[in-house]
């Protein structure tokens, strides 16, 4: 007798904020929200401290590079105990984020064609294409073997344990899926933050040489450089300020931030690299520069360093080791990253610069590389290298002819680890190279402190899948070996 | 019959203590024995008198002046060394001789035309006469079923109005005794009538007891139900009534957080952990019937609290009973004049206990390096800097600064009390204003509270009763932004170099600039960098009760909880400097600077209406409750920031850049309908039976899902009532019970079952892109979590009375626990909250209690609880291992879970002959242990440790009066449990951080500690800090004398001067002393992290309580 009193409906509520699932992919323009909602994961957040995963300068913890005072990527924990499947920041980041970011991505192909037809169709279809690509290849550089999924995860039977697949499959599928998108996407230069035909191609290229599959990475580098959509930035630091950015013709694949609504998630670059002494680069490292080389200068600050040289702190008013910053003596600050006529960067400077995740820069290096291992160090070969060295405010002075095969790959290796710092880059390439453990093992980044010791091991080259993967997958899916 | 009111001295309030209640009856019932009632009755005059050292016969004198009352009496009986000594005003006459021939031995008899015959209450004449009269409490009420007995030879028991007759010796004495109650021997001496009072046992035996949806007599319960009076709880002061449960009810686990004013972060579990799903742990709080809030209350308005710890006594409130129930019932008025009681204390409040810091600069610049060099880092200082500290004179210049003692300071925190009750006409009303101010021990803290509590109650006519009870809050909290876990460590992370401020008043960041740090507390602190919280709260509800006819009673009662609450939360840019040379050291850190404002509001609303029925046949006793309830939430808040202000002088929105302005807000809303029902049914009050269920539908789950039935089923057999027991005197009362039944959980998210898209926006070209992802599995066919509690419980007085006990075992299974699922990672999608997994708690509680007196002047008594429970996971799914803890079937949940700590390496040759350590070690470093034996320490050498539950926890409670002397004192303590612990003030060095002086024992070679290792640096010390092990688990068990309170009470001849009908003062001790092997810190707190958290207080306080 009560209940019939009540009016009904008061028990059906429903979040007055979010929209609800049942009411998307209706229309032409949910497909627009669903693809921007797919790069969205390019802030994925998971390095420690609240900075985000494609914050690239975090790998360069993991390296001969850099020491990272306070464990951003992970870096100092995994060189100093080790990594194992319990390890946190990027070793479960990576893969716990990729597989979400695939998810969106599988969601969304799985839907596209409700609402979308024709050339729309295939652009956006392209673009989820290459994003799938993209994570996947993430996802085979550091742990190798890893399940391949593909079906809308709405649908997905996940109470049946999945097994990994090898890391050839793994790579092979993302080539098929870079050649879907290299298929769909317009060839344009990169420009608004859409991946376009050529960042596709770019990343086919770092496929291809992680494959160690020279002639084809070499020929296809070959296709984006006489494609003339990029040119060297002729301001190499440009590249790394958001003034300079949105300009610049090198670019090919960044994380687009814009203030004052997306900023990074942690404090500004400015405050974590440089404040926080996050990222400091190692004696072995300043000591790689060949004499004169003005990178070295556009990327550190050197003692005595002054306002004129760009230090922005007036206390000490001129860089000191161990004078404040977090600065620990026998390191190098970082300069690269941090916006020129900063003063005092603090907690209320914001930082929105994109961060890097392709240069063209690299896709001729990476075309030198492959070439001299393909065909040998042939005039295209030295061609590619030296207009990188030759930059307009770099200048270094070309090659000397003649070098042997493996003279050649010296330079190319060392030209990578001057040109890119802070860049993410190295770690990958000490691994590509099968040098990581030769490099880093036992590797004492301060020689100062010289019983400080790195830790590198031969089973890195395939990171373990997390172990909360592996107890809810048993028993189908193995551990990596050796973990 | 009517005369019973006459004889009740005036009304004692709440504010009173047990002392004076005990000796002010006990002298009454004397009186009420020795007095002979004649048919006649007094007049209701009242007259004002003075006697001091008055003879008995000058003063009767006195009053026949003032009176039209004439006394007979004679010399022999009257003898002049009988003096008087009385002040009163506005007495009445019978009042007045009953005080006038206390412990005189005589008597008085009113006769026709006002004469009073004054005589000796002995007689010589033996014979037979029949006694008769009515018992009831002191409160008026009749007590039925008293056992009344003169000796073996004859006895009776009082009929449901109190009354009894009986007839025995006219020289024999009468026993009155009831369970709950004191038992009273009266002397006949011939009277004919003889009423008496019987006083109630002790608050834990109450005759009432405040139960879901209604109350019972305490030896009607079937269920396992414990109280708490107001009048307990507030021996101890506290501003949070929350904590001052602690230790008071058997089954109740209070763990304050915190020491911090208006945030003490009060932690109740009654009987354990049972789920680790976001539906959460916490009891359902029932103020005044309905759903309310606990911390707002004043403690002072408080009448009495019960817990509802088993099924059979919380399925009343079905789903949302499963973690137990906490009842409150607030003061009410009581009829018969006004009173008035004022409550003024005050407190100091310091720190129970603080780690102890080396801050002597020179030693600090040692360790300092020594540290460094052992983690491979570069010493902060030069010898020739140790010097200047080591030799100097300055000590402005060059300070040993003890920074913890900028931080706390004695707080002096006031209490203010103003209580207004009464009643006549049918109307009753109680009135309670408190004020509260605590500023905290840790500066930059500090919180203002002012309470309002109104009940009213009118009986409107015969049948229709009706009420209100409102409680009003206005809460005012002051504390820095970041919190006090960040400003304790930000201090423990400054070095002794330099002091906060410069003498010329700038502030101070580091001695010199490559010393590591945190922020200058002081000097947020001093800049007045702090959170501005205002909260009002209002909790409210309206009651209608109409009797129908004898027996059934129609129960309607509606209510509202407002709460609003808004912040300010300004940080102003402030600039430090380097002490060695006052340079420019950049901005005090205090956040992002700029102001952030926030508003909040909450509605709830609710009403139910029931039916209750009450009826006896002959041996049968029949109850029943049923009734409808509807709830209803709705909560919104609202947001703004803006950047950095070129001033600090406004801090207001509107004076800060528009310039990157952002603001937030949404609201979002539940609600829940339900009928339920109780009945209960004894045979004799011998054999008792309950049952009460719950039908309950709610927002929260899917439509077909949404209903679910909670149920319970309770009996209980009074073994003492049975035949064979009787002649087992010196067991008063024995019942043994049990009970079983399921109640439910549904509060988990508010559209958990509701797939919605993520809002994920992108910044492409040069503007930003509204974007959305579907990103959250659910699982359509949702359902409650349910938790089924087993209870067997024991309920003993004895010995006269005297002695109370009740002991219960219960065996509580929670199942089908709404978490989320464990989807594999590949998945890419947030898991879907299920309903999965069980947890199993099985425990044991008692309470015992005796009390006495040995004489008129002495009165003691002494209680005890205890408690302990295992906890078990028995169902989970696949293990998951957190940073330090597990959840795995068949172990506790949450489990430690860790790396086992074995010693100190010695040497490099130890080090060479251990099992490989994951990290690499140096002499000085910690060993661990290579579980199993593989040769090598790796993760999978972590292995479970005891300790994250409580083995038990016990509390005494003492309490003794003494003439006008009261005395009480709690022992509280808790004994078994770990505390996972890190960082500042018990790591050294952590940013800079302060050793400890226990570091003076650390591992060195030429002190090959086995206990400490090397000092180090404990930024990321890789061979220490980065695996948990059980280096980091300390030993939290703690007894602590957690309460002593000494009273005293004026006499009455002395407050009466004043007008005042009694005045008390008393002094009160809090966290007297604590024995615990814990390092440094209280050990009592919630969970594990950070070492540092806002550490509990002592204090101690004075106050006074007058009533008029």
């Amino acid at each position: 007798m009560f209940l019939a009193s009540c009016k009904k409906g008061l028990l059906d509520v429903s979040p007055p904020d979010r929209l609800s699932t049942t009411v998307f992919w209706k229309s032409e323009a949910d497909a627009d929200l669903a693809l921007t909602g797919l790069y969205n994961f390019l802030y994925a957040t998971g390095g420690n401290w609240a900075c985000q995963q494609y914050e690239v300068m975090g790998w360069d913890n993991y390296t001969d590079d850099f020491f990272g005072k306070h464990d951003y990527g992970g870096g100092y924990n995994a060189t100093s105990s080790g990594i194992t499947p319990n390890t946190g920041a990027y070793v479960f980041s990576y893969y716990n984020n990729n597989y979400r970011a695939i998810a969106a991505i599988n969601s969304f192909l799985a839907n596209a064609d409700k609402v979308l037809t024709g050339d729309k169709l295939t652009k956006y279809k392209g673009e989820a294409y290459f994003l799938r690509a993209f994570n996947y290849f993430w996802l085979a550089l550091l742990y190798g073997n890893v399940p391949i999924v593909k079906e809308d995860p709405f649908k997905a039977d996940f109470k049946t344990p999945m097994a990994k697949s090898t890391r050839d499959e793994v790579l092979a599928f993302v080539k098929q899926d870079l050649d879907a998108a290299i298929a769909a996407l317009p060839d344009d230069a990169y420009a608004s933050g859409h991946a376009v035909k050529t960042t596709a191609q770019g990343y086919k290229v770092r496929t291809l040489l992680f494959e160690k599959k020279y002639a084809e990475a070499a020929a296809l580098a070959k296709q984006i450089i006489d494609g003339n959509k990029y040119s060297l930035n002729p301001d190499y630091a440009a590249n790394f300020y958001k003034a300079g950015q949105n300009a610049s013709k090198e670019i090919m694949f960044s994380v687009k931030f814009l203030l004052p609504n997306i900023e990074h998630t942690d404090a500004a670059l400015n405050v974590t690299m440089q404040t926080w002494g996050g990222y400091q680069g190692t004696q072995n490292l300043i000591d790689e520069y060949e004499p004169n080389d003005p990178r070295k200068t556009m990327t550190f600050f050197f003692p005595g360093d002054g306002p004129d040289k760009g230090w922005p702190f007036s206390n000490p008013a001129v860089a000191t080791p161990g004078g404040g910053q977090d600065w620990i003596v026998g390191y190098y600050l970082p300069k690269k990253w941090l916006v020129p006529g900063l003063k005092n960067p603090d907690y209320g400077v914001k930082g929105d610069n994109d961060y890097v995740l392709l240069r063209y820069a690299d896709i001729k290096l990476m075309y030198a590389e492959a070439q001299n291992e393909a065909a040998g160090p042939d005039a295209s070969v030295y061609t590619q290298i030296n207009e990188v060295r030759a930059r307009p405010g770099v200048n270094m002075p070309a090659l000397p002819a003649g070098l042997s095969k493996d003279e050649m790959r010296q330079r190319i290796r060392h030209e990578r680890r001057v040109e890119f710092p802070l860049e993410g880059i190295r770690y990958f390439d000490l691994r590509r190279w099968g040098i990581a453990t030769q490099k880093l093992s036992g590797f004492a980044p301060n020689p100062l402190a010289p019983t400080f010791k790195i830790k590198y091991e031969d089973k890195y080259e395939y990171w373990p899948i997390p172990q909360t993967e592996i107890d809810r997958n048993a028993p189908a899916l193995i551990q990596n070996n050796g973990y | 019959m009517k005369k019973k009111a006459c004889f009740i001295s005036p009304p004692l309030q709440k504010g009173w203590f047990k002392t004076l209640l005990l000796m002010k009856l006990t002298a009454f019932i004397i009186l009420v024995t020795a007095l002979q009632v004649s048919a006649k009755t007094f007049s209701q005059d009242k007259l004002d008198v003075d006697f001091k050292k008055t003879k008995l016969a000058a003063a009767l004198k006195e009053v026949e002046k003032k009176t039209d009352y004439r006394f007979v009496f004679s010399n022999l009986v009257l003898l002049d060394k009988m003096k008087v000594t009385l002040k009163a005003k506005g007495i009445k006459v019978e009042d007045l001789l009953i005080r006038l021939l206390d412990n005189t031995g005589l008597s008085y008899s009113l006769m026709d035309n006002n004469l009073v015959v004054i005589k000796k209450a002995e007689e010589t004449i033996y014979a037979d006469i029949t006694v008769r009269g009515k018992v009831t409490d002191n409160k008026g009420e009749p007590l039925a079923g008293v056992s009344v007995a003169a000796g073996d030879k004859s006895g009776t028991t009082t009929n449901e109005n109190g009354e009894y007759a009986i007839t025995v010796d006219e020289n024999a004495t009468l026993s009155f005794s009831y369970v709950g109650y004191t038992s009273q021997q009266v002397a006949i001496s011939k009277r004919s009538q003889i009423n008496i009072i019987l006083i109630q046992l002790s608050n834990d035996l109450t005759d009432v007891v405040v139960v879901g949806y209604s109350s019972q007599v305490r030896r009607k319960l079937t269920s396992a139900v414990a109280t708490v009076s107001g009048e307990e709880l507030n021996k101890r002061v506290a501003t949070n009534p929350a904590a001052l449960l602690q230790g008071q009810l058997p089954g109740l686990q209070v763990i304050q957080g915190s020491g911090e004013p208006g945030n003490e972060g009060v932690n109740l579990r009654i009987r354990g952990t049972a789920t680790f799903s976001g539906a959460g742990n916490d009891p359902l709080i029932i103020v005044d019937g309905l759903p309310g809030n606990l911390t707002v209350l004043n403690p002072n308005d408080i009448e009495s609290i019960s817990i509802l710890k088993d099924a059979a006594s919380a399925a009343i409130y079905g789903s949302r009973g499963a973690n137990g129930v906490i009842v409150i019932k607030t003061k009410k008025g009581k009829s018969g004049g006004f009173s008035l009681q004022y409550n003024y204390n005050i407190g100091i409040a310091n720190p129970t206990s603080l780690p102890e810091t080396i801050h002597n600069s020179a030693e600090f610049m040692e360790l300092s390096n020594e540290a460094n060099l052992n983690s491979g880092r570069q010493p902060l200082y030069t010898q020739a800097q140790i010097d200047l500290y080591k030799n100097a004179t300055d000590r402005v210049k060059y300070p040993n600064h003890d920074w913890l003692e900028d931080l706390f300071n004695p707080a002096h925190v006031q209490n203010h009390y103003l209580n207004l009750s009464g009643g006549k006409d049918n109307t009753n009303y109680n009135l309670g204003i408190g004020y509260t101010d605590q500023p905290g021990t840790m500066i930059g803290f500090s919180y203002k509270k002012y309470t309002m509590d109104l009940g009213l109650s009118s009986k409107v006519n015969k049948r229709v009763t009706i009420g209100t009870n409102v409680q009003l809050r206005y809460g005012s909290r002051l504390n820095p932004p970041q919190g006090a876990g960040d400003m304790f460590l930000s201090t423990l992370a400054q070095s002794p170099l330099y002091p906060p401020r410069a003498p010329d008043g700038r502030w101070i960041k580091r001695a010199y600039s490559n010393e590591f740090g945190n922020k200058n507390t002081v000097a947020i602190v001093g800049e007045d960098v702090k959170t501005r919280t205002d909260d009002y709260y209002l909790q409210g509800n309206l009651s209608m009760d109409v009797e129908i006819i004898k027996g059934l009673t129609w129960e309607t009662k509606a209510g509202a909880n407002f709460g609003t609450s808004k912040f300010n939360d300004f940080r102003p840019v402030v600039q430090t400097y380097f002490y060695n040379d006052m340079s420019s050291a950049g901005l005090l850190d205090v956040g992002t600077p700029g102001l952030t404002v926030g508003r909040s509001d909450n509605i709830y609303t609710v009403y139910y209406s029931q039916l209750n029925f009450r009826r006896s046949f002959g041996d049968h006793t029949v109850s029943a409750i049923g009734g409808f309830q509807q709830e209803h939430n709705k909560g919104s808040n609202l947001n703004a920031w803006r950047a950095q202000f070129t001033t600090n002088l406004l801090r207001e929105l509107d004076a800060g850049p528009s310039a990157g302005m952002t603001n937030g807000g949404t609201s979002s809303e539940w609600a829940i309908r339900s009928v339920y029902g109780t009945a209960n049914y004894d045979f004799q009050d011998k054999y008792l039976f309950g049952t009460s269920l719950r039908y309950d539908g709610t927002s929260r789950l899917p439509k077909d899902t949404r209903w679910g039935l909670f149920y319970s089923f309770s009996t209980a057999w009074r073994i003492s009532k049975e035949s064979f027991m009787q002649d087992v005197s010196w067991i008063n009362d024995l019942k043994i019970r049990g009970s079983w039944g399921e109640l439910g959980n549904q509060n988990i998210g508010t559209y958990p079952y509701q797939a919605t898209l993520s809002n994920r926006d992108y910044a492409f070209g040069g503007s930003v892109a509204p974007g959305y992802s579907a990103s959250t599995l659910v699982d359509p066919e949702l359902t409650w979590e349910t938790t089924r509690v087993f209870d067997i419980g024991i309920d003993v007085t004895a010995l006269n009375n005297k002695f109370s006990f009740t002991a219960d075992w219960f065996n509580k299974y929670t199942f089908d626990i709404l978490r989320g699922s464990q989807v594999p990672l590949w998945l890419g999608l947030n898991a879907p909250v299920i309903n999965d997994g069980a947890v199993r708690n099985k425990g044991f509680e008692f309470a015992a209690q005796y009390r006495d007196n040995i004489s008129r002047d002495f009165s003691y008594s002494i209680g005890a609880n205890f408690q302990t429970y295992k906890n078990s996971l028995e169902k989970f799914g696949k293990k998951e291992i957190g940073g330090n803890t597990i959840r795995e079937e068949g172990h506790p949940l949450d489990e430690y879970y860790l790396y086992v700590w074995d010693g100190i390496f010695q040497s490099q040759a130890e080090i060479d002959k251990s099992p490989k350590q994951p990290v690499t070690p140096t002499p000085g470093d910690l060993k661990i242990k290579d579980v199993n034996g593989d040769g090598v320490v790796s993760d999978q050498d972590r292995t479970y440790v005891k300790g994250k539950y409580p083995s038990y926890q016990y509390a005494v409670n003492l309490g003794a009066n003494w003439k006008n002397f009261d005395f009480s004192a709690q022992l509280y303590g808790s004994q078994g449990q770990k505390i996972y612990v890190r960082g500042w003030g018990i790591e050294p060095f952590r940013q800079g951080s302060v050793p400890t002086t226990d570091w003076r024992n650390r591992w060195t070679p030429a002190n090959p500690s086995t206990t400490m290792p090397k000092i180090y640096v404990a930024d990321g010390y890789a061979p220490v800090q980065n695996y948990a092990s059980t280096y980091f688990l300390k030993d939290g068990s703690f007894m602590r004398l957690k309460n002593i309170q000494l009273g005293y009470t004026l006499p009455v001849k002395v407050v009466g001067k004043i007008g005042a009908r009694s005045l008390r003062v008393y002094f009160a001790a809090d966290n007297v002393f604590t024995i615990s092997k814990y390092p440094g810190l209280d050990p009592e707190r919630v969970g594990d992290g950070n070492y540092v958290t806002y550490p509990q207080v002592r204090t101690l306080t004075f106050g006074a309580t007058v009533q008029f």
